[in-house]
């Protein structure tokens, strides 16, 4: 009954709105100066209250009853604008917004239409880059992932690490998109830093729950990060020197209006001092014999987004980022008279992505968006050994090479329609070609012999490959999605998503509902409710507390099947005078088939098969997310609490965990709380600080020792004992970031700012691990077992100098 | 093929360590705050334990004892026995009369268990509390075998990859493949655990050659034989074929000692079942389900026949007619006239002929389920202790109100002979 009487409110609504004749309004919503497109901002007719939000390429469309408009958009940081005018038929309307810097005006944050109190969407977050910039970082290196931390229902992992973990889902469980694409190893410097370089980024938005149709793959989150497009008309940039690393970020017209680009690059630099000081010790000393040596470890990052207009309807974008860990060491002999030998290690892992879309109005009601991705990440481990003998006139070399890593190659549709004033729908499919490549090792032994008075020339070259074969596998999806307004009062964002995964010749196919709704009670109060099911094929075998290059992204297989996870939230939303957000969120998620590994399992040994060591179970997580949100003035910022809980049961015949006994996961943290805030003294002086505290992370610690019975000779040994798994609490975690900075304005175009950031300002000893240390006492013949805790970031001051230009 | 392998395989676990150095260089490096801290957790109190594991045709000796705080652990050694604790004990419901027995630390029942008995105990202590437990011994399963030579050309060459093998240091070239089925018979129609060892012997009889009198053998293991040649029984290498790696469950083959801290998975065929070559007694734990498999009831073992010549001791032949001393697998003879001057060396199949007997001596032990889950959990445990990056393991206990295990055995033998004379 309740079904009927939804689908009669919809229709009801639809013929409502076509017995009035009506015109729609599209365009991009830009930046005045640069052409920017910008996303999410929010355009409103003050006429018939109807409105809508651009999409990811700034895109707006908006069908209005014919007669007078007022249509007033808005914008994170950006003057609002408002344009009447008599609406007689289809008209195509550019929207270009001044930021407010050039106004001199307070600083507007979040806000946003479909989010907001306003929106239907439900457990969504959109992060300006600005805010994210803003936010103290440890060793000076702002991070996006780090940033997203500080958010309610997302916690990080270890202390450092930039792993997210949403609402007790695991960091596998998070769909982490660059412009579209799929990025999979996030980390660099083993989970200290992420991948995204805060320089390269235009906006970022996250969903925890109640995830509109068109994501699907991942059952916690959905972080999508968008680049920057590039400045239409001007050149211009910014450079900065860190302590970690340092930057670059240019941007400006191939042809003016016509086509831009963006380009980022960093790169860490501790290598190369490193080596400048072995090459001098090598050179001043002679007592010390380096051979030659070179070792270090750098990461680096490269984002380009080139943007072309051919018109107001078409436009193509092409992006693309790699970047790469590497550690290495090389070292040659210092030449001898008859033998050289010279090694080489290398460690190398990283991400390529690149996506080339074509954005088209096909009218002002229907815009389409096609494109072609692909995204991988590879792993590579290698050593040589070159030999000469010059004696003997023998050559050797010697070569072992691991590799392992995951390639996709998608192509995608999506179109948004707006076909009356009251729907936006949203509809398209992708396919995605997997190959994955597990472990790969490949050894070559070449020898060389050249004729001698005691050899005959002899040549030898031979290459052994051993390994798991790769694996292919094909995902695809469709999906459709209506944002529906049902009366002044409530609007439905109701959405279909059908996904396939093939692998083996095996095939899932999972239909998944979505929904999320909001009742707009009073102009700055609502009340939202979300449901979500979510399916995952893809899995990361990963140790929990650091982030490996080896970590291993592997496809479900016949045994170990797709993840799945039903969640509901309900939520309140309230707006005070447009200055104060404040959000009250709780949900409940059920997740099946959850990975976990088995007990006594270790992830770097064992020459098992991987679907041996690990266990299938289920899992449930609750909670309750509070957000205060200031988003105008001087100081601004967001108070946020989470209280969580997260549950997992293992008791499938041969998966047993904790004796098929339900157990809190690892990161099962009951409070947790994020205090962000900024001030601006001046325009040349301002101040961000961040406080977290959070419950300590769980842990399994043998608490009793005991005897076994005796075996055949009577020999018994001892045992640890914990009453269940994760049993016991590390210490709370808190600490304080300050971050200040001064600006000073050079020349109109040039500005360069100091910044001095102090990480653990209070120098809390933050548990990173703890351990059982045992100590022998020789005057007294006696073993003294201690508790150990191990602190990784202690105090860390770090200074950072920038200039934009 | 298989030797490449080795090959690689030393060099890529070595190569797999690099990432672990680097970590604990990388940990080293940033690990530069370390503090004790109090324990604030659960579980502080020690912990009433009961141990009993009984065999059928046997008796009941019950082990109490207490547990002790992992901070107060003073050495590997604890040993906490209780003799002063209040144990009542019951077959069938009938109360037994129990004594302590000063050298084994346990309390004793002196009746005989057999399969089907209900036991019950209770233990009271005044300082760890009470725990009770109770078990049904369970009724053995019974073993046959029929077994097979093949020679080696005609042998699964999947499973056997070469005819020469390469174990860690040795080399042995495989003559032939002795196939024995063990088929085990489960009355009962119910889900059954079992522990099955396998010692594959190979004993061989050192006789003396002509013109030669065996005068020492100092090898450790070695025996007398009544006709007064010397015996020594050496491991015999087999491998697995995969209905029975299938049906004895991969994850529960006991090969602790087979694992050393290199042996890091790198996806080099390691988990091929067919390549699970081992050697020497080892110990299986299954459960009847896994038998419903592919292989039924039976399982299959393929003992590679060597070629002998590699396998000896440290045994000594006097030449008295050519007044030498040989000695050693690979002999080297020496003159004991002429300050032990080297005659001659070579291998010692070539003057000396020996006969081989090959047995086979299985034990199909039945368990009650409990001590079957508990036996896994501790080899898990285990195989996990020298590894700080193992997932933690639980081991399962059956004491309520404490810990430790009452679990109970139904033992069946079996022994399986093959002969062979080489000269």
């Amino acid at each position: 009954m309740r079904k009927w009487t939804i689908v009669v409110m919809i229709t009801l609504s639809v013929l409502s709105a076509s017995a009035q004749k009506t015109f729609t309004v599209s365009g991009y919503v830009t930046d005045a100066v640069s052409d920017e497109t910008l996303i999410s901002a929010t355009v409103l007719d003050l006429k018939s209250g109807l409105g809508t939000v651009t999409n990811a390429y700034g895109f707006y469309s908006l069908s209005l009853p014919e007669g007078d408009v007022e249509l007033m958009t808005r914008y994170v940081g950006y003057a609002g604008r408002t344009d009447a005018f008599r609406l007689t038929g289809d008209t195509l309307l550019a929207l270009p917004m001044k930021a407010l810097a050039e106004l001199d005006e307070v600083e507007i944050i979040g806000n946003r239409l479909d989010l907001g109190v306003e929106g239907s969407q439900m457990s969504a977050i959109d992060i300006p880059v600005e805010q994210i910039k803003a936010v103290p970082a440890m060793f000076g290196e702002t991070d996006v992932l780090k940033a997203l931390q500080l958010l309610p229902g997302v916690q990080n992992g270890t202390e450092g690490s930039a792993g997210i973990y949403v609402r007790g889902g695991a960091p596998d469980e998070n769909l982490l998109l660059l412009d579209g694409v799929p990025v999979y190893n996030v980390n660099h410097m083993f989970g200290l830093f992420s991948v995204f370089n805060p320089d390269a980024i235009k906006n970022v938005t996250l969903y925890k729950g109640s995830f509109p149709a068109h994501y699907c793959g991942r059952l916690s989150s959905v972080v999508d990060i968008r680049m920057k497009d590039g400045d239409m008309y001007k050149w211009h940039g910014n450079a900065a020197l860190g302590f970690v690393s340092s930057k670059f970020n240019i941007e400006g017209p191939i042809i003016k209006g016509k086509t831009s680009v963006n380009i980022s690059a960093r790169r860490t630099y501790s290598d190369l001092l490193l080596n400048t000081a072995l090459w001098g010790a090598d050179v001043l000393d002679k007592e010390i014999e380096l051979n030659g040596m070179m070792v270090g470890y750098y990461f680096d990052d490269l984002n380009v987004k080139l943007n072309h207009k051919f018109s107001d309807r078409d436009r193509l974008y092409v992006s693309w980022y790699s970047g790469d860990d590497d550690i290495y060491f090389r070292m040659k002999e210092k030449e001898q008279r008859y033998y050289t030998q010279q090694t080489k290690f290398n460690w190398k892992w990283g991400n390529m992505v690149g996506a080339a879309r074509w954005n088209h109005v096909i009218n002002s009601q229907l815009f389409m968006d096609i494109s072609a991705n692909y995204t991988q990440y590879r792993h590579h481990m290698g050593i040589s050994i070159d030999e000469q003998d010059k004696e003997r006139k023998l050559m050797q070399h010697m070569e072992l090479n691991l590799k392992s890593g995951i390639f996709d190659e998608t192509a995608r549709a999506d179109f948004h329609w707006n076909p009356t004033p009251l729907h936006e729908v949203r509809f398209g499919s992708f396919y995605t070609h997997h190959l994955f490549r597990p472990d790969v090792a490949s050894i070559t032994f070449r020898a060389k012999q050249e004729k001698t008075a005691d050899e005959e020339a002899a040549e030898e070259n031979q290459t052994v490959r051993t390994g798991q074969a790769e694996i292919e596998a094909h995902e695809a999806q469709v999906y459709i999605e209506d944002n529906m307004t049902l009366g002044s009062v409530v609007k439905v964002n109701a959405g279909f998503s059908g996904s396939f995964f093939n692998v083996g010749g095996r095939s899932y196919f999972s239909p998944e509902p979505r929904v999320s709704g909001r009742a707009l009670l009073a102009d700055n109060f609502s009340l939202k409710a979300g449901y979500a099911y979510m399916s995952q094929y893809v899995h990361l075998l990963s140790n929990n507390s650091l982030s490996l290059p080896t970590d291993l992204w592997v496809p479900v297989t016949e045994r170990i099947l797709p993840e799945k996870s039903h969640q509901v939230a309900l939520g309140a939303f309230y707006n005070i005078d447009n200055v104060c957000d404040l959000s009250l969120e709780g949900y409940y998620k059920l997740s099946n088939n959850l990975l976990e590994y088995r007990e006594g399992v270790s992830f770097m040994t064992g020459s098992t098969d991987w679907q041996e060591k690990v266990a299938m179970g289920r899992g449930w997580s609750y909670g309750v997310e509070l957000m205060a949100q200031r988003s105008i003035g001087r100081l601004n910022g967001w108070v946020a609490y989470t209280w969580s809980r997260t549950r997992r049961l293992f008791d499938r015949e041969g998966m047993v965990l904790n004796n098929g006994k339900p157990f809190n996961a690892k990161y099962d943290r009951r409070h947790e709380v994020d205090i962000t805030g900024n001030y601006k003294f001046s325009e040349k002086f301002d101040m961000s600080a961040t406080w977290v505290y959070a419950t300590g992370n769980c842990g399994t610690v043998y608490t009793q020792y005991f005897l076994t019975p005796g075996n055949e000779f009577g020999w018994q040994n001892t045992v640890g004992y914990a009453s269940e798994r994760n049993n016991f609490r590390l210490n709370p975690y808190h600490r304080l970031d300050v971050s200040l900075s001064w600006h000073q304005q050079f020349t109109d175009r040039v500005q360069g700012t100091f910044n001095i950031s102090v990480y653990n300002a209070y120098n809390n000893m933050n548990p990173f691990l703890i351990y059982t240390d045992d100590e022998y006492n020789s005057s007294t013949d006696t073993w003294h077992t201690t508790l150990k805790q191990v602190t990784l970031f202690p105090i860390i001051p770090t200074i950072s100098y920038g200039l934009k230009f | 093929m298989k030797k490449e392998r080795n090959h690689i395989s030393h060099i890529t676990r070595l190569l797999a360590l690099l990432p672990a150095g680097m970590l604990c260089l990388s940990a080293a490096l940033l690990t530069s705050c370390e503090k004790e801290i109090e324990y604030n957790g659960p579980d502080e109190k020690p912990l009433l334990v009961v141990n009993i594991v009984a065999e059928a045709g046997g008796t009941v000796a019950v082990d109490v004892s207490h547990s002790v705080f992992f901070l107060d652990v003073s050495d590997n050694s604890i040993n906490k026995k209780l003799s002063d604790a209040k144990v009542t004990l019951s077959v069938n419901g009938e109360a037994a009369s129990l004594t302590y027995d000063k050298e084994t630390l346990t309390y004793n029942d002196s009746r005989t268990l057999r399969e089907g008995d209900e036991v019950a105990v209770k233990v009271t202590h005044a300082s760890y509390g009470e725990a009770t437990a109770q078990m049904t011994v369970p009724h053995g399963a019974t073993l046959h075998a029929h077994s097979k030579s093949v020679p080696f050309e005609s042998y699964r060459q999947d499973s056997v990859d070469s005819q020469n093998q390469y174990y860690g240091l040795y080399a042995c070239r495989v003559d032939s493949v002795w196939k024995v089925n063990f088929v085990i018979d489960n009355a009962q129609k119910k889900t059954q655990f079992y522990r099955l060892t396998i010692s594959p012997m190979y004993t061989f009889r050192l006789t003396e050659g002509p013109g030669m009198s065996l005068i020492n053998y100092d090898y450790g293991d070695a025996q007398e034989n009544e006709d007064g040649t010397l015996s020594i029984d050496a491991l015999s290498y087999y491998s697995i074929p995969a209905t029975t790696s299938y049906a004895l469950g991969m994850d529960d083959m006991d090969f602790d000692f087979d694992l050393d801290f290199l042996d890091i998975d790198l996806g080099l065929g390691g988990d091929d079942p067919d390549a699970s070559y081992t050697a020497g007694p080892k110990t299986f734990l299954f459960s009847s389900d896994n038998l419903d498999g592919e292989s039924g009831n039976t399982l299959s073992f393929d003992i590679l026949m060597q070629t002998p010549g590699w396998q000896g001791g440290n045994y000594y032949y006097y030449h008295p007619d050519e007044h030498y001393i040989t000695n050693g697998w690979y002999y080297y003879a020496y003159n004991p006239d002429e300050d032990h001057e080297l005659v001659d060396y070579g291998n010692p199949w070539d003057i000396i002929g020996r006969t081989i007997n090959y047995r086979i001596d299985v034990t199909l032990e039945t368990l009650t389920s409990e001590y079957y889950y508990y036996l896994k959990s501790v080899d898990k445990y285990d195989g996990a202790s020298w590894s700080p990056f193992s997932e933690p393991v639980q081991i399962t206990c059956n004491i309520n109100g404490g810990i430790g295990i009452m679990g109970a055995t139904s033992t069946h033998t079996l022994s399986v002979q093959r002969e062979s004379t080489f000269p």
